[in-house]
């Protein structure tokens, strides 16, 4: 045997807090719920030291091949609807919980039917279908429909004079009560119970005003909540178009109809919770909502109102400031018009008479360039005519001069030809003579027709 | 229009959104106008459908069934 360090010394360190045992079991008990899944629902063992109280059937169970046992609690609500008497020594199959009971620190199962090894046939038989419509996908998460959150019309199998049926009808009722209920009476226990049933529920299907199905019948023993188990039961229920509920018996009954269900319910009266909203709580919601969207709209309408307000007051002054500065402007467009007049009349009559003192002054510049002009060309041509009577007297006086010494010449020459044999060369430059005598005649009155277009 | 037919729980959550964005108050005038609107009508709706009397209580026994074992 293993001997821990610490042990023997007189002082124990340790990293963490002890725990209580009261603490611990409750860890236990917490931990075996959260794995309660990984338990069987049906135990196959012998029974030994069975004792009978009052309010129920302890027993111990030991494992068929071995040694191993563990303690077995039937309370009186399930023993009393056992059939089987709880005998020792026999082999049997008990459907139980794992549980623990925290005070006594035990853990031990909690039956809730039993069954002699001989009488086991029909649970396994409840197996294999099980499984069978497990393969099949029946208990499929994704195949489940939804409720109709507000149903308008429930079909109700089950038996029309049960306790279900009004359990059903006051839960619906109490939490929906405008919806209707229709009960398609079913056989809900004995041999004619499935046919019974699946001839209600394919009734409820075809009817087309039913938006809900709720499968349900009261607790009984197992015996007589079996035809929920029963194949045409459980097939007929996941063959449902409309969306079913079934609630079969007490919390702890589980069937395989509940199963195949698109929602189980524990009782009749919580069959009628799982179909039906509750009205009172919808209405007082749709109040609620009522209140928020006058609340929220009459925010909202005051602010922007508000804020409408604040804009036009804003848009009132901005305008009534505009108003007074288009005033200003037309005071002051009426004030330069008044000037511009003003400086325009006085520019223009200054102008002008600068303009008139100009023309004036012109005038009589020109007047006297005018005057000036005509005694000049008056002058001029005074000299001109003096200057023609000159030149009339110069080129007469100096043709007869010429004249006069030409006739001497030739004259002479007319001597000396006749007496000398130089009368030709004589004769030739008599004629030479001449043509100068032209020549200049000609170049006198070219000038004079010159002089006489340059004065014109 | 029967109850049936109307989709309360969309309705419901119509609603909601309204009275959120009303709530929220990023709506201009017209907007909240509108909305407001279209809530009355939803709300008139669902004062049609959830405003209902009691309701009717029908059986239909089959031919064999037998009295359920009361607890």
């Amino acid at each position: 045997m293993a001997v821990d360090d610490d042990t023997g010394s007189g002082h124990v360190e340790i990293d963490e807090p002890a725990w209580s045992v009261s603490r611990l079991n409750d860890e236990i008990a917490a931990t075996l719920e959260s794995a309660a899944e990984r338990f069987p629902t049906y135990v196959v063992g012998e029974v030994s030291d069975a004792t009978a109280k009052g309010y129920g059937t302890f027993f111990t169970l030991r494992d068929v091949d071995g040694e191993e046992t563990i303690q077995c609690i039937v309370w009186s609500s399930y023993r009393d609807r056992i059939d089987e008497s709880i005998t020792e020594g026999e082999e049997v199959i008990v459907r139980a919980n794992v549980d623990f009971y925290a005070e006594g620190g035990r853990t031990q199962l909690n039956v809730k039917n039993y069954w002699p090894v001989g009488d086991s046939d029909r649970s396994q038989e409840l197996e294999a279908l099980r499984a069978e419509l497990n393969e099949e996908g029946l208990f499929d998460a994704d195949r489940k429909q939804s409720l109709p959150m507000f149903p308008s019309n429930i079909g109700v199998v089950t038996s029309l004079t049960g306790s279900a049926r009004e359990d059903f009808r006051e839960s619906a009722w109490g939490r929906a009560p405008g919806v209707t209920l229709t009960f398609f009476g079913a056989t809900v226990q004995g041999k004619n119970a499935a046919a019974s049933i699946v001839g209600a529920l394919q009734q409820a299907d075809r009817d087309p005003d039913i938006d809900t199905i709720v499968v349900t019948r009261g607790g009984g023993a197992d015996d007589t909540l079996w035809c929920f188990n029963e194949e045409p039961v459980v097939r007929a229920i996941a063959d449902c178009v409309t969306p079913t509920v079934v609630a079969v018996g007490h919390e702890d009954d589980e069937t395989l109809a509940e199963a195949v269900a698109d929602k189980p319910a524990m009782t009749p009266t919580d069959a009628g919770i799982v179909a039906t909203p509750e009205m009172s709580t919808i209405r007082e919601r749709v109040e609620t909502i009522e209140r928020r969207l006058q609340t929220g709209y009459e925010t909202v309408v005051s602010e922007q109102l508000d804020a409408l307000n604040r804009r036009i007051e804003n848009a009132v002054v901005g305008l009534e400031r505009a108003a007074e500065t288009r005033q200003a402007r037309i005071q002051r467009a009426a004030d330069l018009e008044q000037r511009i007049d003003t400086a325009y009349t006085t520019l223009t009559a200054s102008r002008l008479d600068a303009v008139d003192d100009r023309i004036e002054t012109a005038l009589q510049e020109i007047e006297h360039a005018a005057e000036t002009e005509a005694v000049t060309v008056r002058a001029a041509r005074g000299r001109i005519g003096g200057l023609e009577t000159r030149i009339d007297r110069a080129y007469e006086t100096h043709i007869n001069q010429e004249t006069e010494a030409l006739e001497r010449r030739i004259e002479s020459a007319y001597r000396d030809i006749e007496t000398d044999t130089d009368v030709r060369e004589a004769k030739q430059e008599a004629r030479q003579l001449r043509i100068v005598i032209l020549v200049l005649v000609g170049l006198l009155l070219l000038g004079v027709a010159l002089w006489a277009g340059g004065i014109l | 229009m029967s109850k049936g037919e109307v989709d309360i729980a969309g309705r419901i959550d119509r609603l909601e959104e309204i009275a959120e964005t009303l709530e929220d108050g990023e709506v201009d005038l017209t907007t909240a106008k509108e909305l407001r609107e279209e809530a009355d009508d939803h709300l008139e709706t669902l004062r049609d459908a959830l405003d209902v009397g009691d309701g009717e209580l029908i059986e239909i026994d089959g031919e064999d069934a037998e009295l359920e074992r009361a607890e």
